[in-house]
């Protein structure tokens, strides 16, 4: 469905967002992985049709989106990692405003999908209140609610469980997955295990550019039996070990390393991680940095 | 943790803010714009000092303080760092203290930067520099520090009343907005004609001015010069400044006791208050119909309506306006002039506001509005959800258009219903036709504007950049920076057309050219609609442009720059091609009427002109001796065809060989379409507009030049006030037309620092003071220039044709008027044609044939005429008999002047001598002393008083100024003398304390406060010591030695007559009071 291609964008400042990337996802969810500043919400903005890029190309469903915006746009639901709202506008006025935006026409099956989406994402109770007196779980669902407006056929969804506490975050993947079947919705986050767990495909994109992008299982599974864990503070960390992540369970230290035999007595087998994957990534572009 | 390092951290913020960097250097650059003009030598340069930094302090500290206490006193709750802050070791109070502190230095510092400026230029054009600098130093500490903080206190306790940065702009501009009208009532020097309107405010005034500038001022009427320094300020001055640091202090306490402000907005909803999931749901799509943009573009209507009603702002900005409207219209419909009332009409009542306040203050509502809704989105910070719907930007931009002009129009309909309020409230009734038309002079620019600023915010993805060129527009239509930078093509003045204010006499004539054409939608004639065509198509290029390149409020990024030609580039190309035609269009008009000449270059064609024509001075010269006209006025095509015979005489005792002939403007006029001298021009001076003929002149002959003129006025630039053809009133003065011969000395610069910028010598005393060049005896080389005036005018049936002379025939042929004139006798060479539809009245007095022609008569052109009769018997019983043969009064539409005399013609502006009557409290009838006084022109101004180059205006102004005081005791009482001399002693008290110009006597004098308001006071000073006996009698004897054809008259002569019918106890005071510069004597008697 998504077809990028050497895509390319740089900033007045000179910052280098985009180095010609390229990407492919189908239809389904797609993780979009890497760090703050790696080039993911530029990425998404840029398939969003928000800002231009310098060169290369961008298809959707035949579409070439940086020559006719208007028509990706036709078929698009956004939500960005920041968002804010109009004052004084409730719940349901401002969804009702957007629906108008995104053509839905009829007022009936508009204010059928609005009470829908409102019971979807739990907000009916409130569908009156101003949604800028909205706490920050709320207002997220809020734009959940309205990129699922009208019939996005392709979703993009940039950090879209910030703020959700673990009930809402639950719902959300259902509704994620459930939508997921007939369209593309590309999903941003910083929360691998989310990743982890709704998407097929993945993609880690450091730097601007896609270092790693492919199915999600192919991509952990040559790790297994490479990636060991051990606890406590003061575990000797082996030359040929790769440490991937230095964490807390419980309050005790928790090293996680990728090595291809175990490294040492304090190390123990563990299961390979989409979180492995990611880190070992990071770790091989500061090595080669 | 010491203040000097919280300061430090201020300063740290500060440095690193743009806001505050473009506030500082736009602050620095107005006043280094408007105020350091190193040209300028003012004769007082402490007062000179005192008024320019009064006027830096008044037009930049409110502003620059109401933009930067945001910055630094909401910072916290603008950028959500409250919580961070407030959790730091400092407590509330110091914190404030620091930040309130830090504004004021910073405005110090500025003001600091703004007296350096000053004194820097003011050392270079004065050789004394050491009263420079220490007056710098004191009006800063004395004057200036406490305003600043008063304004800084000010701006506190606002913030600690509103978190809004709102709040504290509009206090800003309130501030800056309401000094500016407080001096204008108290008749501040810094606001040019403003006058006192209640002794009361002017009392508080010198208590509460915060600049202080009142206490000066009272002190200087009293005393007439600047104290000579600080210890010598009256109690009064030290008072002011102890209630200014009083008021600092209280609002600072206030603002200091009060608990911090809340946030606007109530506590967020938790998520424990929503109900939680009780059932799965599925997500059912409801696929998107064929976009269809009427009900797209209604919700965005909507939305954004919504959006800017129920801002505070917006409702303040229309509440303020209306009540400004309101006022202005209430309290001044009335005023004609001091003492006289207006019979007003609705024309009236709109022309009050619509000419300024509407127009101003509602561009300055659209420039903010058009802020707020080009970046709604992106404040909100909602943009990217609403440009990633499907909707094209030409809607998104549309909708804003159309939101925006919906609210100017609401703008517009509520300031005229405030008008019409005022109206009814005043009694006054309503012309709804009126109300209409004004309306829509209003709203068109407005909605030119509306699309301008938009496609500026729609093109630059920045906001800072785009109100940066909002800014600049608003700079070069608003402020009179255009002129401060000597651009004086009328398109520089960014959306403005030339309209002027229509009035009850020619209507809509003035500006928008006949009738036909006025709203008829003529492309291009008039001031209006080709100024507003030009601007409305640039704004739709510009507006087009956007459409293309929209960046949908986001700011990220716009469409690239189309390779191909698209419909809206290809539109966008095609409005400014039809801008520039347009443009170019009226740049030839513009051309064509002469009036793209800057000052700079009319001064240094003076300046070429006498460099190379002086020699002309000693090369006799024939004189005029008879102007023969014959014209066809066509004033609903606003053209006249002048045909001029100048008959030349050779008056001296040698023959002419050379005749030097040229044009007051110095250049040939664009009107003259022929010019026959009998030989062709040996010489040629197209730059200058000057010929030389040769010519074979004996003593005693005569020759005669033959000219054609063809005068077609489109109205592109209001007309020059003496060249006016329009259907309801045309007027011409001939004089800047009809050619001059020889060596024009008035056309000579006589500023000494301008001869010096364009390499001349200043003139010696001898030939500017008249109590130097008549220091003896009056110049033998002075002469009359007086000819016979023959003409002969053809109007349309239906026009009075009007001219110097007697009436000698009047006929109808080829359907047209004609009227022969012709004077008996010659008068001074000023010919004129007057046209006008309107009837006459007549009378007689002393055998003098008196007419009125007016559009109407009533009480006051009753009064008018009993002025003409009592003044012309009055002259010719005590000075001599009326120097002419008839004597032609005509209203005139309000093109500035209030009136004006030319020989046996008088012109008075309608407004205060036809539609105005003497006011409940008025001790004198203004009418009928402005009849008397352009009568009396008549025996001075066009009898005697002219003739002597370099003599002051002293025998024009200020002897009718006497026969104004003899007049109205004689018909109304000393009480009306008195009162008028009451009234020309406060006006002389006040322009006098505001005034830098030299001190000079009463004959040399130049300024105009001196030639008629302190005249007024010497003659009464003179009647009450001398008695009328005596002036009379110097009059008599002036006007019997010195009237055409005997040798013409200074004003010394008066100055010797008055002495020689004097006895000698009263030659001091003559001297004193005429000669003497000191004019204490007459301000200590207030």
């Amino acid at each position: 469905m998504l077809q990028i291609q050497q895509l390319s964008k740089t900033y007045a400042d000179g910052t280098q967002a985009l180095r010609k990337l390229s990407l492919e996802a189908g239809c389904g969810l797609f993780g979009l992985l890497g760090p703050n500043g790696a080039g993911k919400s530029s990425l998404l903005r840029t398939i969003a049709t928000l800002q231009s890029a310098d060169s290369g190309t961008l298809l959707f469903d035949g579409i070439d989106v940086l020559q006719e915006p208007q028509r990706l746009r036709a078929q698009l639901g956004y939500l960005p990692q920041e968002f804010g709202v109009y004052p004084r506008l409730s719940c349901r006025a401002l969804l009702e405003h957007i629906a108008v935006l995104k053509g839905l026409h009829q007022a009936k099956a508009r204010r059928e999908q609005i009470d829908q989406l409102l019971a979807l994402t739990n907000l009916s109770a409130v569908a009156g209140k101003t949604v800028a007196h909205f706490s920050g779980g709320m207002r997220q669902r809020f734009g959940i609610a309205q990129a699922l407006l009208g019939d996005p056929k392709l979703l993009i969804l940039d950090e879209p469980s910030a703020g959700l506490d673990p009930q809402e975050r639950a719902q959300l993947h259902n509704v994620l997955c459930e939508i997921s079947r007939d369209r593309l919705v590309l999903l941003s986050s910083h929360i691998v295990d989310d990743i982890e767990q709704l998407c097929p495909n993945v993609a880690i994109l450091l730097q601007g550019e896609i270092v790693l992008q492919g199915d999600t299982q192919d991509l952990i599974s040559p790790l297994n039996g490479q990636i060991w864990q051990a606890y406590g503070a003061s575990v000797a960390l082996p030359p040929q070990a790769q440490l991937l992540q230095r964490s807390y369970q419980r309050g005790i230290p928790l090293l996680r390393v990728f090595a291809p035999q175990c490294p040492g007595a304090d190390f123990s087998p563990a299961v390979a991680t989409l979180q492995d994957r990611y880190f070992l990534a990071l770790a091989k572009q500061e090595a080669t940095q | 943790m010491t203040l000097w390092s919280l300061l430090l951290n201020e300063w740290r913020f500060c440095r690193v803010q743009p806001l505050f960097w473009l506030s500082v250097l736009l602050a620095l650059a107005f006043a280094a714009l408007v105020h350091l003009n190193p040209g300028t030598v003012d004769a007082q340069p402490v007062k000179a000092l005192l008024l320019r930094h009064s006027m830096l302090l008044m037009t930049i500290q409110p502003l620059l303080i109401g933009v930067l206490a945001p910055l630094l006193l909401l910072r916290d709750s603008q950028h959500g760092i409250s919580a961070l802050i407030e959790v730091t070791v400092q407590s509330r109070r110091q914190r404030l203290v620091v930040r309130a502190l830090g504004l004021w230095l910073c405005a110090a510092l500025l003001q600091l930067c703004f007296v350096l400026l000053v004194a820097l230029v003011f050392s270079t054009t004065y050789a004394e520099t050491t009263g420079i600098w220490r007056w710098s130093w004191q009006l800063w500490l004395v004057q200036q520090l406490p305003a600043l903080a008063l304004l800084t206190a000010l701006a506190l306790w606002c913030s600690c009343r509103s978190q809004s940065p709102i709040v504290l702009y509009l206090q800003g501009a309130a501030v800056w907005l309401g000094y500016m009208l407080l001096a204008a009532a108290t008749g501040s020097p810094l606001m040019a004609n403003s006058q006192s309107i209640s002794p009361l405010l002017s009392q508080l005034m010198v208590y509460l001015d915060p600049y202080a500038l009142t206490p000066v001022l009272v002190q200087l009427r009293q005393s007439g010069e600047m104290p000579a320094g600080l210890s010598q300020f009256t109690a009064t001055f030290w008072l002011n400044r102890l209630l200014i640091l009083s008021l600092t202090a209280l609002l600072c306490w206030r603002a200091l006791q009060r608990k911090p402000a809340i946030p606007g907005h109530a506590k967020p909803l938790a998520a424990a208050e929503v109900t939680p999931i009780t059932a799965a749901l599925q997500y059912q799509p409801c696929p998107p119909q064929q976009l269809r943009p009427a009900p797209v573009f209604a919700a965005l209507l909507r939305l954004q309506w919504q959006q800017l009603c129920s801002q505070y702002s917006t409702l303040l900005a229309m509440l303020a306006l209306c009540l400004l409207v309101f006022s202005e219209v209430c309290t001044g419909l009335g005023y004609a002039e001091t003492f006289s009332q207006l019979v007003p009409q609705s024309r009236d009542a709109l022309n009050r506001v619509s000419g300024d306040v509407i127009p101003r203050f509602g561009l300055l509502l659209v420039a903010f509005w058009a802020h707020q809704l080009s970046w709604l989105n992106r404040q909100t910070r909602i943009d990217g959800l609403i440009a990633a719907t499907p909707q094209p930007s030409a809607l998104l931009l549309l909708s804003q258009f159309i939101a925006l002009s919906g609210l100017v129009l609401l703008l517009v309909l509520l300031s005229l219903s405030a008008v019409a309020l005022a109206q009814l409230l005043l009694q006054v009734p309503l012309d709804l036709a009126e109300y209409g038309r004004q309306g829509l002079l209003i709203l068109l620019p407005l909605w030119a504007w509306t699309l301008l600023l938009l496609a500026c915010h729609a093109l630059l993805r920045q906001p800072l950049w785009a109100n940066l060129a909002v800014a600049i527009l608003l700079a070069f239509g608003l402020s009179p920076l255009p002129d401060l930078l000597q651009l004086q093509h009328p398109l520089s003045h960014i959306g403005q057309s030339q309209l002027q204010l229509p009035d009850s006499v020619w209507g809509y004539q003035g500006a928008l050219g006949s009738t036909a054409q006025s709203f008829a939608g003529d492309f291009y004639l008039g001031g209006f609609w080709p100024y507003l065509w030009f601007w409305a198509l640039l704004a739709m290029s510009l507006g087009a442009l956007a459409l293309q390149f929209y960046h949908r409020g986001t700011g990220f990024s716009r469409p690239g720059l189309a390779t191909k030609l698209t419909p809206l580039t290809a539109a966008a190309g095609l409005f400014a091609t039809l801008a520039v035609l347009q443009g170019l269009h009226i740049h030839q008009q513009l051309d064509a009427a002469g009036t793209l000449q800057s000052r700079d270059e009319r001064l240094a064609k003076k300046a070429a002109y006498e460099q190379q024509y002086q020699h002309w001075r000693t090369v006799p010269q024939p004189v005029v001796q008879q102007v023969t006209l014959q014209a066809s006025l066509e004033p609903q095509l606003q053209q006249a065809k002048i045909s001029a015979t100048l008959t030349l005489h050779n008056p001296h005792t040698q023959p002419i060989s050379q005749l030097l002939l040229g044009f007051p403007s110095l250049q040939i006029p664009t009107e003259l379409q022929q010019l026959q001298g009998g030989q062709a021009a040996t010489e040629l001076n197209h730059q200058l507009g000057q010929q030389v003929f040769s010519v074979q002149l004996e003593p005693g002959a005569s020759t005669t030049l033959q000219l054609q003129y063809l005068l077609q006025q489109q109205g592109i630039t209001p007309a020059p006030s003496h060249q006016i053809i329009r259907p309801e009133f045309s007027y011409l003065r001939l004089l800047q037309l009809l050619p001059q011969i020889g060596f024009v000395t008035e056309l000579r610069l006589r500023d000494d620092a301008e001869r010096v910028r364009f390499g001349l010598a200043p003139l010696p005393a001898s030939e500017t003071q008249p109590s130097v060049l008549a220091a003896n005896h009056t110049p033998l080389t002075a002469r009359y220039d007086w000819a016979i005036l023959d003409t002969t005018i053809a109007v349309p049936i239906g026009y009075q044709g009007l001219a110097a002379g007697a009436l000698l025939k009047s006929w109808l042929a080829d359907n047209q008027q004609f009227f022969h004139y012709r004077t008996q006798a010659p008068v001074r060479n000023l010919p004129a044609l007057i046209a006008v539809p309107w009837q006459k009245q007549s009378s007689s007095a002393a055998g003098t044939t008196l007419e009125i022609h007016s559009p109407e008569f009533n009480a006051a052109t009753d009064l008018t005429m009993q002025a003409m009769r009592d003044t012309v018997q009055w002259f010719s019983q005590n000075i001599g008999a009326y120097p002419g043969d008839a004597l032609r009064l005509v209203m005139m539409p309000d093109i500035g002047p209030t009136g004006y005399a030319l020989p046996q013609l008088v012109l008075i502006n309608h407004r205060v001598g036809l539609r105005a009557k003497p006011s409940a409290d008025a001790p004198f009838s203004q009418i009928y002393r402005r009849a008397a006084h352009e009568v009396s022109h008549q025996w001075f101004g066009h009898g005697i008083g002219n003739g002597v180059p370099g003599d002051s205006a002293f025998l024009v102004e200020s002897v009718t100024k006497y026969a104004e005081l003899v007049l109205l005791e004689q018909q109304f009482g000393v009480a009306a003398m008195q009162g008028l001399v009451d009234f020309e002693q406060q006006r002389f008290a006040r322009a006098q304390a505001g005034s830098v110009a030299a001190a000079s006597s009463l004959i040399d004098a130049e300024e105009s406060y001196d030639q008629y308001s302190r005249a007024t006071l010497v003659f009464a000073r003179l009647r009450a010591e001398l008695g009328d006996a005596v002036i009379l009698k110097a009059l008599r004897q002036l006007w019997q030695q010195h009237r055409y054809p005997l040798p013409p008259a200074s004003a010394m002569d008066f100055v010797w007559a008055l002495r020689a019918q004097s006895p000698a106890s009263a030659l001091p005071l003559i001297d004193q009071l005429l000669l003497g510069t000191d004019v204490r004597p007459l301000l200590n008697e207030e």
